[in-house]
């Protein structure tokens, strides 16, 4: 995947252009504010801007003159805050995702992906009843609902204790390698980092590090 | 007690929620979201009706309607009945007076929905209506809520702009509010007194409802 970004209007100015391994967990690494979200952003279509360049498969998302909008790439995104429907269940937040499937292969698709996080038994709950690692889960299985080609992760684990971490670590293994997607974490942990993804990026002020 | 001025009065405000409660939707949902350089004027005129006083609004309204104005003109012409002191006078006069209690709840809660479960949306592949319809609406309901029964309580007990707009013609634009003063311009005190405690009965049992419904929303809600 090609990507080149550059982000004028964005503080800290965004000035990258690298090769994401396809199939591979890359960790955006680098202290807040760096712009690794805004990376992140621009990838799912969020940040629209001109002078950036994102090519997946032969297939142009973004550049001067086309920007695929969001719904049309192929992605799922956990947001740093797991972006949640509040007014939904577990079930119901992960059958958002499949409104282009008939009613009947949504609901089993979605309890597939419940499955597959690791939720079941949580169907039923709202995100408030919900603990920050469940939520995370629900999160996850959202994002994987439309077999994206491409998973988008913004600090998934920040908001979680220590022990739970270290398990949902092996899980995104898991998951990884049962998908098979391209993911794109955004992490300020090196640690995490390296314990996640066979690929670093590190990211300083708009730019590359290495 | 005649209850021909609260059933027009009921009358009244539920056409009048039905014509306001879907364009404050759409203006609400508009203001919620757009950087226009001159958004606050906007605002700032939608709110006038909450700080002029009701009689100024009222003349204004009437002049706008008068059969030498041009609205007035060409209602008279369509219809062969003017339109200031008819119940279609007063329906345009309630939805002008009641903007921004119907707008502003409806934009404070469209404001309260964070931008990552917009977002979210458009991840999961959501046109913009499936995301309106599906995520947003269902969001901002309390506030929806909220501005109906303001609406609806509000035009049940305005008076100044209906005066102004309406006169005093019994089954035609004579709201309870304004029967009441007839009333006791009557010294008719007991029907002004049963009107009334109806009104405060009526406006009391609305807003404590709708207020105890909201509050169970959010207190739901507010966990996640």
């Amino acid at each position: 995947m090609t990507l080149s970004i550059k982000l004028k209007h964005a503080a800290p100015f965004l000035d990258i252009c690298v090769e994401i391994p396809i199939g591979k967990i890359t960790a955006l690494v680098g202290p807040s504010g760096s712009g690794k979200t805004s990376v992140l952003r621009a990838m799912a279509g969020l940040l629209r801007t001109q002078e950036s360049r994102i090519v997946l498969d032969n297939l142009v998302w973004n550049d001067a003159a086309i920007h695929l909008p969001t719904r049309h790439r192929s992605i799922g995104f956990v947001p740093q805050h797991y972006g949640l429907f509040p007014h939904l269940t577990a079930q119901g937040n992960v059958e958002a995702a499949l409104l282009h499937l008939p009613a009947t292969t949504r609901v089993q698709r979605a309890r597939e992906c419940l499955k597959l996080s690791h939720v079941e038994g949580l169907e039923t709950r709202l995100p408030s009843d919900l603990s920050g690692g469940q939520k995370q889960r629900v999160a996850l299985a959202r994002a994987i609902a439309r077999s994206p080609q491409l998973l988008l992760l913004d600090e998934p684990f920040s908001a979680i204790d220590y022990a739970t971490r270290k398990h949902l670590y092996a899980e995104l293994h898991r998951l990884h390698a049962e998908l098979g997607c391209t993911i794109v974490l955004v992490t300020h942990d090196a640690d995490e980092a390296t314990r996640l993804a066979s690929h670093l990026i590190q990211i300083q002020q708009g730019r590359i590090i290495f | 007690m005649d209850a021909n001025p609260l059933i027009l009065s009921a009358h009244l405000a539920l056409v009048t929620l039905l014509v306001l409660l879907p364009l404050a939707l759409v203006t609400a949902r508009w203001l919620a979201s757009t950087s226009y350089a001159g958004k606050s004027w906007i605002e700032g005129l939608l709110a006038l009706p909450l700080v002029l006083p009701p009689t100024v609004l009222g003349f204004y309204l009437l002049v706008a309607m008068g059969s030498q104005s041009p609205l007035g003109q060409a209602f008279a012409a369509l219809f062969g009945t003017p339109l200031a002191f008819s119940f279609t006078g007063l329906v345009i006069a309630s939805v002008i007076f009641n903007i921004p209690f119907a707008v502003q709840p409806v934009q404070r809660a469209f404001e309260a929905i964070p931008q990552e479960v917009r977002e979210a949306a458009q991840c999961c592949g959501m046109t913009y209506w499936q995301a309106f319809l599906r995520i947003e609406l269902p969001l901002a309901w309390p506030g929806i809520l909220s501005a109906a029964v303001m609406t609806f309580a509000h035009t049940l007990g305005e008076f100044g702009v209906v005066l102004m707009v309406g006169g005093n013609i019994p089954g035609e634009t004579q709201t309870i509010a304004i029967a009441i003063y007839d009333r006791a311009q009557s010294f008719d005190h007991a029907s002004a007194g049963a009107m009334s405690f109806l009104l405060l009965v009526i406006s009391l049992v609305t807003i404590a409802v709708s207020y105890g419904f909201v509050e169970r929303l959010m207190k739901k809600r507010r966990a996640t």
